[in-house]
């Protein structure tokens, strides 16, 4: 039992926080090219690349993922920048011999991907991060066995399904790939502007398929933890400073307790999460399709749950001014539904956990 | 990051289980009622039984007759006992007691001690809040004063747990007014007394378990001689917030597993009718990930402790979440089990377990520091906001 980082965790932190605290405000995160830099400089500092198919850093990928959403990064690291390039790894090592999967880490690429686990259908409607910063797109679905949705939702006995695409538009496609659903800003929500065609779609073997899916779940636990903590932080610090009726609003006990559980929330989701990469890193090497590794379940399904739910405590805490397009608080709040709901929603991570219950 | 246990610990888990399957957890004698920490109720035989194997003084040092194990050694032990339902009601609040001797008791009251709690043979009370001293409690006003190489105590306690089943009261009294002593956390003594001691009358208090959890403790003129102060004189205060931390680390580090098992108790008695009920379902995964998470938590709690790692807020947030996650698996259990819930014996669901845990759980938020007391300690001390509305220094909590 060890809860400390070790050297070169510490190390990587620092680094990360270090990044994120003088780069990231200063790349203009508002504007597309602003992030497009910023994107660059966390490829070129290696920090996409800590998951390939041989070895899965979860950790080291979850501290990078959580510390940059500290520091108010909006930039999608977890599924654009360390998910994708895996799947397309995966689809350069696919027994096929297919090996146009798009490889870049030198930041000129951008690799992005919609990560759904729905059916492939599925995979035009639903809105992803960071889309509009690609150039191209890695698309990872997955097709259920006939009759699952009756006995519960899992991931044993799925098909995995990829396709990669140009955001400019590839061959087959009507125009351009990529269309914004929604502008807010730091956090843009984008889709596919059509279905990808039947054709472009290639079988994943469902062992890799998986673990990258089960990856992402654990990375977004790891961004919400972040985004809760930034919003605690603030509130913490607008507490004390904040003064009605002659006292800081941080000494009432309403403030205190609302307060206390946000931390309660984000520590118990915080650990959880940290346990997760380390199991599913652990249970890689010889993971076999529909295997359940619950703490990553948990992980998820927690953050997502208590995460948000503690973001949406800070809206109170702060008052009218958070109410305001201005302030920070409603980007990490967006941007946290939206991670809420990447590589699956708190809804069917909880389903997973009752179908391998039941399954005992 | 590391989350298992070492070696040494798993070697001692199986152990454990090995001595448990010996002889079941069901088999034992209870002796006094289980307060729904997770450690089970009180059996004098199986905590004498834990002496016997050197699992009481399992980290004490050896001149102590410990065996010197590490800690992650002892969260072994509790994790399983917890685990198994075992009915080791004491153990913690008994360690954690000898602990304090260790550390600040004189050499009188070690010899007379410490081979008894080894033994399983003495165990304390904790003597604080008194009718009119419960959050606050340095309004505490049961008094102590020096006659010759004895002192007297003058006073009323009330609500300490279980103490007619233990030996000894740890009594804390005023020794020095609060203007001579400069604040109302100076002047304060703990005594350990004898619950034989001339002058001491224990009054049971039935609980609304139907059983006798509390006491109250009238002190008339009790005398006790000057070695029984534990600590210092007027420094019993600030010897108790000292040893806070690892106090309520003990008191709810077992509350994580005991859920874990009644979670999975009462999984298997609803199983058949489960798949009709997907809420229920719903709420039972729910809370398994709490559970597991709030584990993870005091594993890191105890891992901060054994480092030495200053822990400013950790006690008073993980006892509270662990407190109501309890509530939230009670109410869970009688949400599945209805009125049943309160019927015990033999027919009644899960032969009572959920009735004890149901019952129980309502005093877990206000025993050992309220949760509206500890959340502003949480606020104040581990976010550094303002003590408008806190309340007057030193609030509490120490048991168990
Ligand atoms: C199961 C159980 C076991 C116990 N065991 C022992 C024992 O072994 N030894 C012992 O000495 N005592 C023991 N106690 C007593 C316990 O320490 C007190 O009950 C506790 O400190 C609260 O005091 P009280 O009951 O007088 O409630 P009060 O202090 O009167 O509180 C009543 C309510 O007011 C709230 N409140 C009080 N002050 C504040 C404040 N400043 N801010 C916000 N809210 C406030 C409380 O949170 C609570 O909701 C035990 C109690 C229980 C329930």
């Amino acid at each position: 039992m060890d809860f400390a980082l070790n050297d070169d965790q510490e190390q990587l932190v620092r680094a990360v926080a270090r990044w994120v605290d003088r780069r990231w405000p200063a790349a203009d995160p508002s504007s597309v090219p602003g992030r497009r830099a910023a994107w660059a400089e966390l490829a070129a500092n290696g920090w996409t690349g800590l998951l390939t198919p041989s070895s899965l850093a979860v950790l080291d990928a979850a501290l990078v993922v959580e510390t940059l959403a500290h520091g108010r990064c909006s930039l999608p690291v977890g599924p654009g920048g360390m998910i994708a390039p895996l799947v397309a790894a995966i689809i350069g090592l696919d027994a096929d011999g297919r090996h146009n999967g798009p490889r870049a880490d030198d930041g000129t690429d951008q690799l992005l991907c919609v990560v759904d686990g729905r059916d492939p259908a599925a995979a035009a409607t639903t809105v992803a991060r960071g889309l509009e910063l690609a150039d191209r797109v890695v698309v990872l679905a997955a097709t259920a066995p006939p009759g699952t949705a009756a006995s519960g939702w899992s991931l044993a006995g799925r098909q995995w399904w990829t396709a990669e695409v140009a955001a400019a538009g590839d061959e087959g496609w009507p125009g351009p790939a990529i269309e914004v659903a929604q502008d807010e800003g730091r956090t843009m929500l984008c889709r596919l502007a059509a279905p990808v065609p039947a054709g472009a779609w290639h079988r994943l073997d469902p062992a890799p398929g998986e673990l990258a899916w089960l990856a992402g779940a654990v990375l977004g636990a790891a961004e919400l933890v972040g985004l809760a903590r930034a919003v605690l932080d603030s509130c913490v610090a607008y507490a004390g400073q904040r003064v009605q009726g002659g006292r800081p609003i941080g000494g009432h006990q309403a403030i205190q307790h609302r307060l206390a559980d946000m931390l309660g929330a984000v520590e118990r989701a915080r650990y959880l999460t940290y346990a997760a990469a380390v199991d599913l890193a652990e249970a890689a090497p010889g993971f076999h399709p529909g295997q359940v590794v619950p703490s990553v379940h948990r992980a998820k399904a927690l953050a997502a749950r208590d995460c948000v739910a503690a973001i949406r405590s800070g809206h109170q805490v702060m008052g009218a001014i958070a109410y305001s397009a201005e302030h920070e608080l409603h980007h990490l709040h967006k941007q946290a539904v939206v991670v809420a709901s990447e590589h699956g929603d708190a809804t069917r991570h909880w389903a997973a956990l009752e179908t391998a219950a039941a399954a005992r | 990051m590391e989350f298992g246990y070492p070696p040494s610990a798993q070697r001692l888990r199986a152990d454990v289980q090995a001595f448990l399957a010996e002889r079941p957890p069901e088999t034992w004698p209870h002796d006094a009622m289980d307060g729904g920490y997770g450690t089970g109720a009180y059996s004098f035989e199986f905590l004498r039984a834990l002496g016997a194997r050197g699992w009481i003084g399992l980290t004490w040092p050896s001149r102590w007759g410990g065996a010197g194990r590490p800690m992650i050694d002892q969260l072994a032990l509790m994790e399983e006992l917890a685990l198994a339902g075992a009915p080791f009601g004491p153990l913690a609040g008994s360690d954690q007691w000898a602990q304090s001797l260790i550390r600040e008791g004189n050499p009188t009251l070690q010899a007379d001690l410490l081979p008894r709690i080894a033994a399983g043979e003495a165990l304390a009370w904790q003597g604080y809040s008194e009718p009119d001293a419960g959050s606050d409690l340095l309004a505490l006003t049961t008094r102590a004063r020096r006659d010759g190489d004895e002192y007297r105590i003058d006073g009323h306690k009330i609500w300490s747990s279980e103490a007619g089943a233990c030996t000894h009261g740890m009594v804390l009294a005023r020794t020095t007014g609060v203007e001579e002593a400069g604040s109302r956390a100076g002047g304060l003594t703990m005594f350990v007394v004898p619950n034989d001691a001339p002058g001491l009358t224990l009054r049971p208090i039935v609980s609304l378990t139907g059983e006798v959890y509390h006491y109250e403790a009238f002190l008339d003129d009790v005398r006790v001689p000057a070695w029984r102060i534990m600590g210092r004189e007027n420094e019993g205060f600030r010897e108790l917030l000292k040893g806070l931390d690892r106090d309520r680390f003990w008191g709810r580090f077992c509350k994580p597993p005991a859920l874990a098992r009644q979670l999975s108790l009462l999984r298997r008695h609803v199983a058949a009718d489960l798949a009709g009920q997907p809420a229920m379902a719903r709420r039972l995964v729910e809370l398994e990930a709490e559970v597991d998470a709030t584990r993870l938590l005091f594993h890191r709690f105890g891992w901060l402790l054994d480092q030495g790692i200053p822990t400013p807020y950790e006690s008073a947030l993980y006892k509270t979440m662990a407190d109501e996650l309890g509530q939230r698996v009670a109410n869970l259990a009688l949400d599945l089990l209805g009125s049943d819930i309160l019927l015990d014996g033999p027919g009644a669901p899960l032969g009572g377990a959920m009735r004890q845990l149901y019952l129980t759980s309502v005093g877990q938020t206000i025993a050992g520091g309220t949760s509206e007391v500890l959340r502003t300690t949480v606020a104040t001390r581990g976010l550094g906001l303002p003590r408008n509305d806190a309340p007057p220094a030193g609030a509490r909590g120490r048991h168990p």
